[in-house]
């Protein structure tokens, strides 16, 4: 084989060349910048981004941090100077743009003859008396009640807006070290996007930490369990380390940043890249048991002569599989599958050239005690075992993985998408805490906000406007809603008495409304009302603050929101990070099934290609459609919701199943030369079952380590890719055998064995 | 015995420079009022505002000033856009007291009082506040004198204006300014204002300074930047007449609804 000549002559160049080349890599690794910033996943031209954006350049930053405070009653003295306190230290801060609490908002009020803006809170209430009197103005002051105090006063808001500009870390450091200088016994919670990506960046980088090294031992420790070698072990171990500087490095160099879906590239390349390499060296060990005098050398040549084909093979279609991901909408994960693909290339080409030009240095080792021609071990009796079943009652074999099949694609019925970045952080991190609290207590922790255009001092404009606002807040899910309609009716009562009319209503004239606007932006300041309406009165914002716990109910009331908009033909463009989130959900779904697709697509043409049949495409996708459809079915089952990590799983899966069918595909066809169905069958199970179980377990050892993750979301996906590998395993070694045993497919037979069987 | 004498010299020596130091900006800024002291005035003007982004929103009003022994009154008229004309501010600005503000609203036909103990108040919605749109009282601030500028080729002396109190500061809407009056002239080129940790929060520009013929001065355009926010509005005065031909009746609450 002239491959392997051209190895063999040239081995220090090949071993200098890789190690250079990997030492290089250590200059692009140091510039490697984490993004924790799920929302910049997306592309920036979807609509919900755009529209967001032209939001904040309007009406100011969109960005929000929100403190919740729990107390016995937010009313009582104490409570109310420490929240005193904290909002005036919040509005202090130079990083901070705006403050929005109880303390320093306004009430809308009449007395003698007097419309007031005042404050809410005038002063800290001194009696039981004062403090009652004080509950019964804040309940009804519509500005805060409900949103910035709780109907129960149990719990109290306090909205800090921040520029983009500002960093997560020094904005989060800036209101803990606030929060620690005023503290007292009320408990406090803090939440929103930019908290969200400070948890999840300090995450990202604890479980770089803690994962690699975990999953570099785990590999280790499995390597040298199957093994026993000193060689065999650390080969294919060096190549997972290259594999790992090389694909960590090829992000900063292709100018890409590190997500939080790229902390499994690391594992996946201790999981795939020892792949190619456990087969040279397992082969090896096979072929040294049962020739014990033949040299080094020619050991591994041999090896190498019978394994290239099939590693190579093995290496192109999980390649393709996992560029499956270049069909994903988020924009990291289409990253990952081009940086996983690029490191298992190089581990593909590094186990057929570096490990057999090391190898060819190094002495040969005593003979594999479990191995040779009279292998003992239980593995190989379970095997033979499953081989004899699997010939005599190959349909009974194939109507349990029918029945597994159904059984478990069932649970798709239930298959539910993460609606949010929630479930990013554990359930009892604060950020969730107070996200619960939003939602049971303060009107709920979403926001949608809806800019109008148009003269936003024309009465039937605003009246348009309430009514939407009616339908709206009789919504269960939707806790308030605020407006300029709101602002004005407030101002209605204040400057008209009970019975008058005006009082309570929507003026009848446009000069009436912009006489209101002028009067309140006397009396308040200019950024209260520029909170509802922009400088030349042509666009007003609304916020609506709901709760929703799921996908669903966050896409019925954003159609409940454009159905009323387009009856009241009102113009308008909306934003808010939950449509957002919205969008990044349906992205995952949407992402999830065109790479799974592009996935088995490629799967089946390179199938096909291989074996220059069809048969064999949708023979070897079948392990993989069952595993990706059981798999699937499962995650119903168990409410493991399909979230931005699981939604990799199928093309991942994909790349790495299709392995074990390849291998049983090839060990069948050099089987039948020489033996009948039955028999081909058995010695395939017994021959190939031992390397491709190794492997498999080695990869589902390697993801094993996810466990490890703070992040729960990728803990979900260790499971599920495990659950998956495995199920391809068995796939591959039951049900193709069985499947090939009841149909006979003519790719696996030469042309003379066609005539043969013909005649 | 005699160093004793010479550190007593030196500790009066300084504090009776401090003492000139500040009586001479204190002085000059009670010379910097009287030169701009217009008392009773008619006036026509543009209040523009714009934000951030450029947008604007404009008003023109016409004002009258009349004095009393007290303070002074100011009736002030929306003339544009037309959604707001006829709309009216009345306040009566005291020396001593709180002031007292009444709007009239034509479209619903009725005065109502405004809640103005905050001078600092925005103006209108702009970035001009109620106390910038009267004299502030000298003695609630402490003056120095901090060095020279320059604004416009007019050599400008800087007076450092301090609040004496956090009261005063939060009425005030800011915590210090700084003062560029021109030497020669000692009208007010620019004012700058401070918070309370020192951060620039806003500058003033007062420019087409006009001699009126009581031989005082008025500027015809003043401008307010806010460096925070990046808004600005600017005032810009169209007609000016010393004197007032409004009776003091046409000052009182009473007389706003027609």
């Amino acid at each position: 084989m002239r491959g392997f000549d051209f190895i063999q002559h040239n081995r220090l160049t090949i071993i200098v060349v890789t190690l250079t080349g990997i030492l290089l890599t250590a200059i692009p690794i140091t510039k490697i910048r984490i993004n924790s910033d799920l929302e910049s996943y997306l592309p920036e031209s979807i609509p919900s981004m755009t529209d967001h954006r032209k939001i904040a350049r309007e009406f100011g930053s969109m960005t929000s941090l929100y403190l919740v405070m729990e107390g016995d009653d937010i009313l009582r003295s104490k409570t109310l100077e420490r929240l005193s306190r904290l909002t005036s230290a919040l509005e202090e801060s130079p990083r901070i743009s705006e403050v929005i609490s109880l303390t320093n908002s306004s009430d809308i009020i009449s007395a003698g003859g007097m419309m007031m803006v005042v404050p809410a809170i005038s002063e800290i209430p001194a009696s039981d008396e004062e403090r009652e009197i004080l509950r019964t103005s804040i309940s009804k002051n519509t500005l805060v009640a409900g949103t910035l105090i709780s109907d129960d006063f149990r719990y109290a808001l306090i909205i800090i807006n921040i520029s983009d500009q500002i960093d997560d870390v020094g904005i989060i450091s800036t209101i803990r070290e606030i929060v620690n200088n005023h503290s007292g016994d009320e408990a406090v919670y803090l939440t929103g996007q930019p908290y969200l990506r400070y948890a999840a960046n300090k995450n990202i980088s604890r479980d770089l930490l803690v994962l690699l090294p975990a999953g570099l031992l785990v590999m280790l420790l499995f390597l040298w369990l199957s093994f026993r070698e000193v060689k065999a072990t650390l080969l294919p171990f060096t190549v997972v380390i290259f594999a790992i500087l090389f694909s960590m490095a090829l992000l900063p160099a292709a100018g890409w940043e590190l997500s939080l879906i790229g902390v499994l590239i690391p594992i996946m390349m201790i999981a795939i890249a020892n792949n190619y390499g456990v087969h040279v060296v397992a082969r090896y060990q096979e072929l040294n048991a049962i020739m014990p005098d033949v040299p080094m050398t020619a050991l591994v040549r041999q090896a190498i002569n019978e394994l290239y084909k099939p590693v190579i093979l093995c290496g192109i279609t999980t390649i393709f599989g996992i560029l499956g991901l270049l069909a994903h909408i988020l924009t990291p994960a289409r990253q990952m599958g081009v940086i996983a693909a690029a490191g298992i290339g190089l581990a593909l080409v590094l186990s057929l050239t570096f490990i057999p030009a090391v190898m060819i240095y190094l002495p040969k080792n005593k003979a594999h005690p479990g191995l040779g021609h009279q292998a003992r071990g239980i593995f190989h009796r379970i095997l033979s075992l499953a081989g004899r079943m699997l010939t005599k009652h190959p349909r009974r074999m194939l109507l349990w993985f029918m029945l597994l099949l159904a059984v478990s694609s069932t649970g798709l019925l239930w298959l539910r998408v993460a609606p949010d970045s929630n479930q990013v952080l554990p359930e009892q991190h604060e950020f969730n805490r107070a996200i619960q609290l939003l939602d049971k207590h303060l009107g709920g922790s979403k926001m949608i906000q809806i800019v109008f255009e148009g003269d936003v001092t024309d009465p039937l404009f605003l009246k348009r406007l309430e009514q939407a606002e009616l339908v709206w807040s009789s919504h269960p899910l939707i806790g308030r809603t605020l407006s300029l309609s709101t602002l004005v009716q407030t101002m209605s009562r204040a400057l008209n008495d009970p019975g008058e009319i005006g009082f309570d209503a929507i003026p009848e004239s446009r000069e009436a409304i912009a006489q209101y606007l002028e009067l309140y932006a006397m009396s308040a300041s200019a950024d209260e009302l520029e909170r509802f309406i922009n400088l030349d009165y042509t666009k007003t914002i609304m916020t609506l603050q709901f709760r929703s716990d799921n996908l669903k109910s966050t896409q019925d009331i954003k159609h409940l929101i454009l159905e009323q908009l387009e009856q009241e033909e009102l113009v308008y463009y909306l934003g808010g990070w939950s449509l957002i989130d919205l969008a990044l959900s349906r992205s995952v779904e949407r992402g999830q099934y065109y790479s799974l697709a592009a996935a088995l697509l490629a799967i089946f043409i390179l199938l096909s290609i291989i074996f220059r049949s069809f048969t064999a495409g949708w023979m070897g996708s079948l392990p993989l459609i069952i595993a990706v459809c059981s798999t699937f079915g499962l995650m119903g089952w168990l409410e493991i919701e399909l979230n931005i990590v699981t939604a990799l799983m199928s093309s991942i899966s994909i790349g790495l199943g299709v392995d074990f069918t390849i291998h049983v595909f090839w060990r069948l066809k050099t089987e039948l030369q020489q033996y009948n169905w039955n028999e081909a069958v058995v010695r395939t199970i017994k021959g190939i079952g031992r390397g491709i179980t190794i492997n498999a377990f080695s990869v589902m050892m390697g993801f094993s380590v996810l466990f490890l993750s703070s992040f729960q979301l990728i803990q979900s996906f260790a499971f599920l890719i495990i659950l998956s590998l495995f199920l391809c395993l068995v796939s591959a070694l039951l049900l193709i055998p069985c499947l090939c045993l009841l149909i006979h497919p003519a790719f696996l037979l030469k042309k003379n064995q066609l005539k043969t069987t013909f005649l | 015995m005699k160093t004793k004498i010479y550190k007593i010299m030196i500790v009066l020596m300084s504090f009776i420079s401090t003492c000139a130091t500040a009586q001479d900006a204190v002085t000059f800024i009670l010379h910097s009022q009287k030169t701009v002291e217009i008392g009773s005035m008619e006036m026509t003007s543009t209040i523009s505002i714009y934000d951030a982004a450029g947008n604007e929103r404009r008003r023109s009003i016409r004002t009258a000033v009349r004095e009393f022994e007290g303070g002074h009154y100011m009736l002030i008229t929306f003339l544009s856009p037309a959604d707001v004309q006829g709309t009216v501010l009345l306040i009566h600005d005291y020396t001593d007291k709180t002031d007292d503000m009444w709007i009239y609203l034509p479209a619903l036909r009725k005065v109502r009082r405004i809640v103005s103990s905050e001078r600092g108040r925005n103006f209108m919605g702009s970035e001009f506040t109620n106390a910038d749109m009267s004299r502030p009282r000298i003695t609630d601030f402490e003056y120095s004198f901090t060095g020279y500028s320059q604004v416009d080729q007019h050599r400008c002396r800087v007076i450092s204006a301090k609040c004496k109190t956090i009261t005063l500061a939060k009425e005030y809407g800011y915590h210090s300014a700084l003062h560029h009056i021109d030497e020669k002239l000692q009208l007010t080129r620019k004012i700058e204002y401070f918070d309370a940790d020192d951060k620039l929060q806003k500058v003033q520009y007062l420019e087409d300074y006009r001699r009126q013929r009581n031989q005082q001065y008025f500027a015809f355009s003043m401008t307010m930047q806010n460096v925070q926010t990046k808004r600005r509005s600017v005032m810009t005065v169209n007609e000016f007449k010393i004197g007032c031909d409004l009776p003091a009746a046409a000052f009182t609450p009473n007389t706003l609804n027609p």
